[in-house]
């Protein structure tokens, strides 16, 4: 069997999904809870529904441009402008990156290894970020195959909280309680985000990109709802609002025969989920740097990436902090999910016009 | 003919002394040049003839003696004229390089030198170890014989099994100083052709002076030499290597190995046995998924237990935790270097027991078995419970069927188990994620080591992952 170099639908819907899957599902049945009120795990298939819609954007610059990548189709611009435009994405995703990076590492910290230096965390997450990165996006889609495979055990132990689930926490209320529609749902809307990535890799998809997209966004909702579901179902509404991770405190709750709060375990596997996400924003931001500067070698702009990653991890003191740098990242990040396979759109039918107009000229 | 023979012999003898003069005849080039390179091997023969200008040079324990001597008699009371015609009407080959001169006669044939010509006279001896059961690779249900150390009896193994014309062969030569034939094998068809000349030509230029083993040939080919994992798979066994070939792998043979090597594979050939298909489906399942168990819990059951006994002690149920407790009290190390320290002592008896022969080896083992069972319990070294994670670990590392991938993740699990030293579980899962870049960025002749887990390939599931049931019709990957 020899291998083609691109990426399989399969290998796609699962790179979609680990990039989707990250740090604010520890927080995620909350922030439906804060958003939605009760019963708000209705509100996530909305949620998951405009994510559909704006793949289908990103499918049409793909199915529009007949298979061009991104880099090809911003060629038409003058230097400067498509410099500051990739600089600026490259930017926005760097830090999303290392801000998760952060909040993951302070996360563990806080929960489980209170007296280890977050350098040591940190520094492991780099390491494996950076043996991932100096590879190609198939190398990395081949590696989130099998990570996919060592994490996606987890989903079944939501299996263990069944037995405590209770349709009366449920409430048959639809939508109430203190809600935020707007602010809510745009915290939800960022749980989702990653997707936004597959416009650098779309053309590389091998065949069917619009469903493996719909399918990796859909792996990701189904979780994200089943989740969600069952907080609403274990936790009271009350209960709910007040914890601050209440995935993490789901995950107190298992225990097996011979090993018990298994927590740490858990939580430091779905680190492997959360390497995917990381990995997949820097990458975006080697390719931008990449088209930008052609000549540098690629090690050198991993490296540089990462070295500044490090020095960034070091601004932000607590948690609070670097809540509040990804909120205003992640408000970035969404602009650009939305906003460049629009423009993308309109580059590519004003040139085709400009095209038509040369061509009967 | 015992006469005969005891007389030639004496004429060999004396015809041994007169080897290295200077030829009385002239024109024979090759000849000279032959005896040249044969300088000093005095273990080289030679045969002349009182009437005709014709001297037969041979090693004499490679060729088949009683052919040699029918030979003889058959020339002997011709005439010169006699010997020439027959020569030419012969199905002796001529040689005309020095380079087939000494390729044929270090091979096993005489080599007959006329006045301006060379005869290769092919009386090989096919000497060598008969066929035995393959000690390495024991299979339960399923044939026995494993290859030999000639290659020709190898080759005749394999041609047994997979009776066709399809099956083709390349002779390549490899070494610079010692010359080597190696034989790559596969079925026209269903190998890929690309793969057979990309192996082709990864062998022709390797520049080494000696290759001795298959096992040492592979890791001048393959691709990523520093790797802890074995890349090209080796067997002793012909049934595997056929079944191989019936897979569409090309299968490589080396002169003087017992080992075949088969390419493209991956990581899941590895865990393959034949006897898992001469088992009923269901059983051949099982077993497969038991040594999947078994690669973790060698990877990870020393190493979590470290890791839960240094710093999770938070994860041992209340049942469960006097026990433990009880048995690491009398310890004065910490649990890593107590695992390091049996772990090693481990793989020094396994080692031992390697190398010994059989009967020394029981020895060792009652001897290891009592260090290790009881007395180090007793003088505080190390705690009864960690005796029962490393003999489980030890244990299963000898599930996984073959010897190099058993070898290679023995040591990957040291790794494991000093991160989770340092690190806890928080190390185990570190680890983790870089032995599953590494392995999944692996390839065997550009064929990812994963396969078919990754890229995923659902379809070859069902002769990789498990032994699915047999279907009337054959399918290939």
């Amino acid at each position: 069997m020899q291998m083609k170099e691109k990426l399989s639908p399969f290998q796609t819907a699962i790179l979609v999904y680990l990039t989707q899957s990250g740090v604010t599902l520890f927080s995620l049945p909350r922030l439906v809870a804060e958003a939605f009120g009760t019963n708000g795990w209705i509100g996530l298939i909305i949620i998951s529904f405009i994510v559909n819609i704006n793949m289908i954007l990103i499918w049409l610059v793909y199915k529009m441009s007949k298979g061009k990548s991104m880099f090809e189709i911003i060629a038409i611009f003058p230097k400067w402008i498509t410099f500051s435009f990739c600089v600026f994405i490259a930017v926005v995703w760097m830090l999303l990156g290392i801000m998760v990076i952060l909040k993951f590492s302070m996360i563990i910290k806080v929960l489980f290894y209170q007296n280890v230096s977050l350098i040591y965390l940190l520094s492991m997450s780099y390491i494996l970020t950076y043996l991932l990165l100096k590879k190609d996006i198939y190398q990395i889609a081949k590696a989130t195959v099998v990570l996919f495979y060592f994490t996606v055990w987890t989903v079944f132990l939501l299996a263990f909280h069944l037995p405590e689930f209770s349709f009366i926490r449920l409430t048959p209320f639809i939508f109430k309680g203190d809600t935020d529609m707007l602010k809510g749902g745009l915290s939800i809307f960022t749980a989702l985000l990653g997707y936004e990535l597959s416009i650098l890799y779309v053309h590389k998809i091998d065949r069917k990109p619009l469903r493996s997209l719909l399918v990796g966004n859909s792996i990701t909702s189904v979780i994200y709802l089943g989740v969600t579901f069952v907080s609403y179902g274990f936790f009271s509404f009350e209960q709910l609002l007040r914890e601050m991770y209440p995935v993490v405190t789901l995950l107190g709750y298992i225990s097996f025969p011979v090993l018990e709060r298994v927590e740490n375990f858990t939580f430091s596997v779905f680190g492997l989920k959360v390497l995917m996400t990381i990995v997949m924003y820097l990458w975006g931001t080697k390719e931008l740097i990449q088209y930008q500067f052609k000549r540098i070698k690629t090690n050198f702009i991993v490296m540089g990436i990462l070295i500044i990653g490090f020095s960034v991890s070091f601004v932000p003191k607590v948690i609070k902090d670097v809540d509040q740098w990804l909120t205003y990242i992640t408000y970035a990040a969404t602009a650009i999910a939305i906003l460049l396979p629009i423009f993308l759109l309109l580059t590519i039918l004003t040139s085709k016009i400009l095209n038509r107009k040369a061509a009967n000229e | 003919m015992r006469k005969d023979r005891n007389r030639l012999l004496k004429d060999f003898k004396l015809q041994k002394e007169q080897i290295f003069e200077k030829p009385n005849f002239a024109g024979e080039s090759i000849l000279q040049k032959f005896i040249s390179d044969f300088k000093i091997s005095s273990d080289l023969s030679v045969t002349e003839f009182p009437h005709f200008t014709v001297k037969i040079y041979y090693f004499s324990y490679l060729i088949n003696k009683d052919h040699y001597e029918q030979f003889l008699a058959s020339i002997r009371n011709i005439t010169a004229e006699e010997l020439q015609s027959f020569l030419n009407h012969s199905e002796f080959k001529v040689l005309t390089e020095m380079d087939s001169v000494e390729e044929a006669i270090l091979s096993g044939s005489a080599i007959l030198f006329t006045e301006n010509q060379a005869y290769d006279l092919p009386f090989k001896e096919g000497k060598g170890r008969s066929i035995s059961p393959s000690e390495t690779e024991t299979v339960i249900l399923g044939a026995h014989e494993a290859f030999v150390e000639s290659v020709d009896m190898n080759l005749s193994l394999i041609r047994k099994r997979v009776m066709s014309s399809q099956l083709k062969t390349i002779k390549l030569l490899v070494g610079n100083k010692a010359k080597r034939n190696v034989y790559l094998l596969y079925l026209e068809g269903v190998a890929s052709e690309k793969d057979v000349e990309e192996i082709k030509n990864r062998i022709l230029s390797i520049h080494n002076d000696a290759i001795v083993d298959t096992n040492m040939l592979v890791q001048y080919i393959d691709e990523h030499p520093n790797s802890p994992f074995p890349q090209f798979y080796t067997t002793e066994r012909p049934d595997v290597t056929a079944y191989k070939l019936f897979e569409g792998k090309v299968v490589g043979l080396m002169e003087n190995s017992p080992f075949a090597f088969c390419t493209p594979v991956s990581f899941f050939d590895f865990m393959e046995s034949m006897d898992d298909f001469g088992q009923r489906w269901i059983v051949g399942t099982f077993i497969k998924v038991t040594r999947y168990i078994a690669i973790l819990v060698t990877l990870l059951f020393t190493a979590l237990y470290v890791a839960v006994s240094t710093y999770h002690y938070e994860m041992i149920p209340q049942a469960l935790l006097p026990t433990l407790l009880e048995s690491r009290s009398k310890v004065p190390f910490p649990p890593v270097i107590e695992a390091l320290f049996l772990e090693f002592l481990l793989e020094l008896l396994r080692e031992a027991g390697a190398r010994l022969p059989t009967k020394v080896g029981q020895t060792i083992g009652i001897v290891g078995g009592i260090v290790i069972g009881q007395a180090a319990v007793q003088a505080g070294i190390t705690s009864n419970i960690l005796i029962i994670v490393v003999a489980a670990s030890a244990i299963a590392s000898f599930v996984v069927p073959s010897y190099l991938l058993s070898a290679s993740i023995r040591i990957v699990r040291f790794g494991f188990i000093i991160i989770s030293g340092f690190w806890g579980n928080l190390g185990i899962i570190f680890g983790m994620g870089i032995l599953i870049i590494h392995l999944s960025t692996l390839t065997n002749l550009n064929s990812p080591y994963l396969l078919p887990i990754s890229p995923m390939y659902p379809k070859f599931f069902k002769y990789t992952m498990i032994r699915g049931p047999f279907k009337k019709k054959t399918e290939r990957g």
